[in-house]
């Protein structure tokens, strides 16, 4: 249970009303992950709020009204100008890290604290002054990747990658790790803005070719689930491809990508080539992600698929440290955001920050896409483990 | 919470001063020489990339900051040296911004190659098509400008105030100061005969042709004038937002000047100024009163994108030239 | 290094994609004949025929011989509203053509985002048409699909038809003499007017029907039509206008994007992100030295 600092309750009854900024991708590509973060955001205040009421206290928190950051740099500029003018200082922020990098100056020059629950290029792991990131960078996926494609046998990869900040980053890291076990990587990027990926998919499967198709060549794929289904799709007409196994980042894993959502073809391509890959999520019981998720499915009628559990802790974070304070000191937060983090255990695990502002450690679970009687699902058939940087699986 | 007036006054009037110019510079183009520049985010984007790529090289001489220009680490020690060496980075400023206005003026020489052979019609469409491939272009090749990743570390020339509201007000004076000074030396030169020249161009190609007026060289200057001021635009918005980013630079950019222009009053600078002045404060006002008071919708963005196109749709059924007076 | 099997695999989805081009091409080259402007919501068109198709086959579980045809009605329905709405008025009053250009593009951000408000609200951000394709046959270890003999012939029997409609009966040839010199039509006792909604109604028609082949092609998104656009826009331009040169473009277009990028990448490493700069490449040459399009007809002056 995360421990809370109290401030000594005020002797007069008067609530104190700390309002935590909201700014989200609401329109635009990233409008599906914006909205949980925005929802995972409201279920930590009204826990808060609830536990702050028991307790008699006469403080409280609220979220701003979610300011669209319209999954481009320039939304993310105006919705933390927009914030910070109406006097919303202390914000989080579901920023992708071009936005991030986006709002870094402004943020700095008018303290301004800034804290996102899904950027995770490597290349922003520098310190950022008031930005902060409650998740790892993905250095961790990059290693935790290498280990289960390495465990597995494979030697040889075809990567093919979304063109931006995360899949240029996680690849590079993948890159660099892999080969220096010996293994050999293929590198393919592909623009994310194209409406078809036919070409980008033929070159994978010639790729393949050259590195060979065997139990030792795999693919691996790094983007968002409305590429992947299109990937898969055309993949699934070529016999190189589905005579392999691929793996993946997080980033497909949604509902979006399984049956009933797109043909059973595309169930069936991920169930051929036993589709595996990584995502961030504390490996270890964690009775805390679990009344989160529980929370999430009772008020938005499914779980969340994108940062939610990382939104979650990041709006706890804030909370605690504004109570630490006692006011709605953007500075001395941002000062005391650290201390408060390393002491703190959420639905991710141990919140601790590096000294960049970024979680210090992550776990990654391993999952698949299974068949039940025709239902597809992903299964969580285990993890690997920052600590150790092993990888154990369920029995 | 008490609305920081400051912030919303300075980011607002740092608007008004980048979309100033941007207006400004296609109202040169069409409204005066009767140029369609559907591509006009293109040439904005050239003062961002130039901007970027000569304070990152600049600044990693004069400050002698070893290392990769386009890492964030690089980008933090540029932001710290511009704190520390206010005449060293307007030094920077100054070479940058008069470095994009050339090259945005040569892309414009480039441009009147079709802008001379091609109809209006397919001039525009090139030139948006331009705009398009320029952005997958650069967003796939890292090295021109930080590819898929983008630049950051594009210090304000006021950082050395250590008070970020102040340097808002500074750096918002010094843009407007700009776009005011590009709007009189504009007027200047469209009351010119020169400046005349061109609206009787404007106002029948084929007559002024049999009168004698050069046309194709005329196009040519005014697509370099006006692609080096749209180049300065994206300078100075490069210069706020300390970042660029090739995939930020879409059609949105260029549908602004348009409606700016169409709001205000085609072939008019005053209307560019009131169209400028109109988005920027209609954008400001909107964002600000949605956070402060609980409209809970998720699909506002769409919803006003859908209201600003019926208005342009409006506007251009009643008034096809806009609402200013047609200055002659 | 260049494998048969793949090789064979581009060349076919470029038959597939440029089929689509041509009916995007062929339809805007009508509108840019018929009406005498540029139509930049040409794009959104089609993402209404792709998400008619899709939305009926997915959750009404209606047949594609049902929805394809719907959705080529709802497609024709948006571009005579439009016209009636928008166009026509603006044209009334002597607006010019760039006045008109940019109406259109304003009618294409309004229809866009409303199309964007609906799937946002119904959660289909991002759909595909439910179709069972079924395997046909397999060429060089490459899988073709029913899907071939949908598109393809539909493609090109849609162009016969649309051409032995302007050349053989008398709407046709008299929306062909409107093209050429409205005036002159009308002064001749024809109805303008009703020739016009006839246009739209068949671009429509075309360009919904691209749409929903799109759409059980691949997954759309509301900007489908809109990302479309480069390409209907190049195919109708590089065909100079008219409707066999913008087919030839169509596929010419479909084999650069699709066999060109990947013959790039594998002999001169060139990444495949680049294939729209092929396109562009080509337009572009032909706009610069032959103005008038791979064609030798003239091209129509508007």
């Amino acid at each position: 249970m995360a421990e809370y600092y109290m401030a000594p309750s005020s002797s007069s009854s008067k609530t104190v009303t700390y309002t935590i900024g909201l700014a989200s991708d609401l329109s635009g590509g990233g409008e599906s992950f914006g909205t949980e973060t925005v929802s995972s955001a409201q279920i930590a205040v009204a826990q808060i709020n609830a536990y702050l009421t028991a307790s008699g206290s006469n403080v409280r928190f609220a979220l701003s009204t979610p300011a669209d950051t319209l999954t481009t740099t320039d939304g993310a500029l105006k919705a933390i100008t927009s914030l910070s003018a109406a006097g919303d200082d202390i914000i989080l922020c579901h920023c992708w890290s071009g936005q991030l990098q986006a709002v870094e100056q402004f943020a700095n020059t008018n303290k301004i604290v800034v804290i996102s629950p899904s950027s995770t290029s490597d290349l922003l792991a520098v310190p950022k002054g008031y930005l902060f990131r409650a998740i790892a960078p993905d250095a961790f996926q990059g290693k935790a990747l290498t280990t289960l494609l390495w465990n597995d046998g494979i030697r040889n990869v075809a990567y093919i990658y979304r063109n931006d900040a995360y899949g240029q980053g996680i690849s590079g890291i993948f890159n660099t790790d892999f080969t220096a076990l010996g293994g050999k990587v293929t590198l393919e990027a592909y623009d994310p803005t194209l409406t078809d990926f036919a070409t980008e998919v033929a070159t994978l499967a010639t790729n393949v070719q050259t590195l060979g198709v065997g139990p030792q060549t795999a693919v691996l794929f790094s983007g968002f689930s409305t590429e992947a289904v299109n990937i898969f799709g055309h993949a699934a007409t070529y016999a190189s491809l589905t005579g392999v196994r691929w793996f993946s980042s997080d980033g497909p894993k949604s509902s979006t990508i399984l049956p009933p959502t797109v043909p059973t073809s595309i169930g069936q391509f991920e169930i051929q080539t036993n589709l595996t890959g990584t995502f961030p999520q504390s490996i270890t019981n964690n009775s805390i992600a679990t009344a989160y998720l529980a929370a999430f499915k009772a008020q938005t009628g499914s779980y969340p698929q994108s940062y939610g559990e990382q939104a979650y802790d990041a709006t706890y974070l804030l909370a605690n440290a504004i109570l630490a304070v006692g006011s709605y000191n953007s500075t001395a937060v941002k000062n005391i955001l650290p201390t408060i983090a390393a002491h703190t255990y959420g639905a991710t695990g141990a919140l601790t920050l590096d000294s960049n502002g970024d979680k210090a450690s992550q776990d990654y679970a391993i999952w698949t896409v299974v068949n039940s009687a025709g239902t597809y699902a992903f299964k969580n058939i285990g993890g690997w483990a920052s600590a150790t940087g092993d990888i154990t699986y369920n029995p | 919470m008490a609305i920081d007036l400051a912030i919303f006054f300075g980011t607002m009037a740092v608007y008004f001063g980048v979309y100033l110019i941007l207006a400004l510079s296609l109202n040169l183009e069409y409204g005066f020489a009767g140029q369609p520049d559907f591509g006009k985010v293109f040439f904005f984007s050239l003062g961002a990339y130039a901007s970027g790529a000569l304070v990152a090289e600049l600044i990693s001489v004069l400050g002698n900051i070893p290392g990769d220009i386009f890492s964030a680490a690089t980008a933090n020690l540029r932001a710290e040296y511009a704190v520390s060496n206010p005449a060293g980075m307007w030094l920077v400023f100054i070479i940058a911004i008069v470095v994009s206005m050339v090259i945005g003026g040569v892309f414009g020489y480039l441009a009147s190659y079709p802008a001379i052979r091609l109809r209006a019609d397919y001039l525009a469409i090139t030139l948006l098509l331009t705009a398009t491939i320029s952005e997958n272009f650069v967003l796939s090749t890292p090295g021109i400008a930080g590819g898929a990743n983008g630049l950051g570390g594009i210090p304000s020339p006021f950082s050395w105030l250590t008070n970020g509201r102040l340097a808002i007000g500074a750096y918002a004076a010094l843009v407007l100061a700009i776009g005011v000074a590009i709007y009189f030396l504009l007027e200047r030169l469209l009351n010119s005969p020169y400046g005349r020249k061109l609206k009787s161009i404007r106002d029948d190609e084929a007559v002024a042709k049999s009168f004698g007026k050069v046309t194709p060289r005329i196009k040519a200057q005014v697509l370099v004038i006006a692609s080096a001021i749209a180049a300065l635009s994206g300078a100075l918005y490069t210069f706020f937002t300390n970042y660029e980013f090739a995939g930020s630079f879409t059609f949105v950019w260029t549908a602004n000047a348009w409606i700016m222009i169409v709001l205000g009053g085609v072939g008019n600078n005053r209307g560019a100024l009131l169209g400028a002045f109109i988005l920027a404060a209609l954008d400001s006002t909107t964002s600000l009163a949605i956070v402060m008071i609980n409209i809970p919708s998720y699909e506002l963005s769409y919803a006003r994108n859908m209201i600003v196109a019926a208005v342009l749709i409006l506007i251009l059924c009643s008034a096809p030239r806009g609402y200013s007076q047609r200055g002659h | 290094m260049i494998q048969a099997g793949d090789l064979v695999s581009t060349v076919l989805n470029s038959f597939l994609v440029g089929s689509m081009y041509a009916l995007l091409g062929v339809s805007l080259t009508l509108s840019i004949n018929g009406a005498k402007m540029y139509n930049w919501a040409h794009g959104e068109l089609a993402t209404v025929g792709a998400y008619i198709a899709a939305v009926l086959t997915s959750f009404e579980g209606m047949s594609a011989l049902i929805a394809i045809p719907l959705a080529m009605l709802g497609a024709a329905g948006l571009a005579v509203a439009v016209d009636e709405s928008t166009y026509k008025p603006l044209v009334r009053r002597g607006a010019t053509s760039i006045q008109i250009m940019l109406a259109s593009i304003a009618v294409s951000i309004f229809v866009r985002y409303g199309i964007f408000i609906y799937a946002a609200a119904a959660f289909i951000l991002t759909i595909k048409a439910n179709v069972e394709t079924p395997v046909l046959t397999s060429i060089l270890g490459v899988e073709v699909t029913s899907l071939y003999l949908w598109i393809i012939p539909a493609a090109l029997v849609t162009v016969f038809a649309l051409r032995t409609f302007l050349t053989k009966t008398l709407t046709g040839k008299q929306i062909r003499a409107m093209s050429d010199n409205a005036e002159l039509a009308r002064v001749s006792g024809i109805n303008v007017t009703a020739l016009r909604r006839n246009v739209w109604i068949i671009v429509g028609v075309i360009a919904g029907l691209a749409g929903a082949f799109w759409a059980m092609y691949s997954f759309i998104t509301p900007e489908i039509g809109f990302d479309l656009l480069v390409d209907s826009f190049a195919a109708a331009i590089v065909g100079g206008l008219t409707y066999d040169g913008t087919v030839i473009a169509g596929y010419i277009i479909g084999l650069a994007e699709n066999v060109g990028a990947y013959l790039l990448n594998q002999t001169l490493g060139v990444p495949t992100q680049y294939k729209i700069l092929i396109t562009f490449s080509i337009l572009i040459a032909v706009l610069i030295a032959k103005p008038s399009g791979l064609t030798t007809k003239r091209m129509r002056e508007l």
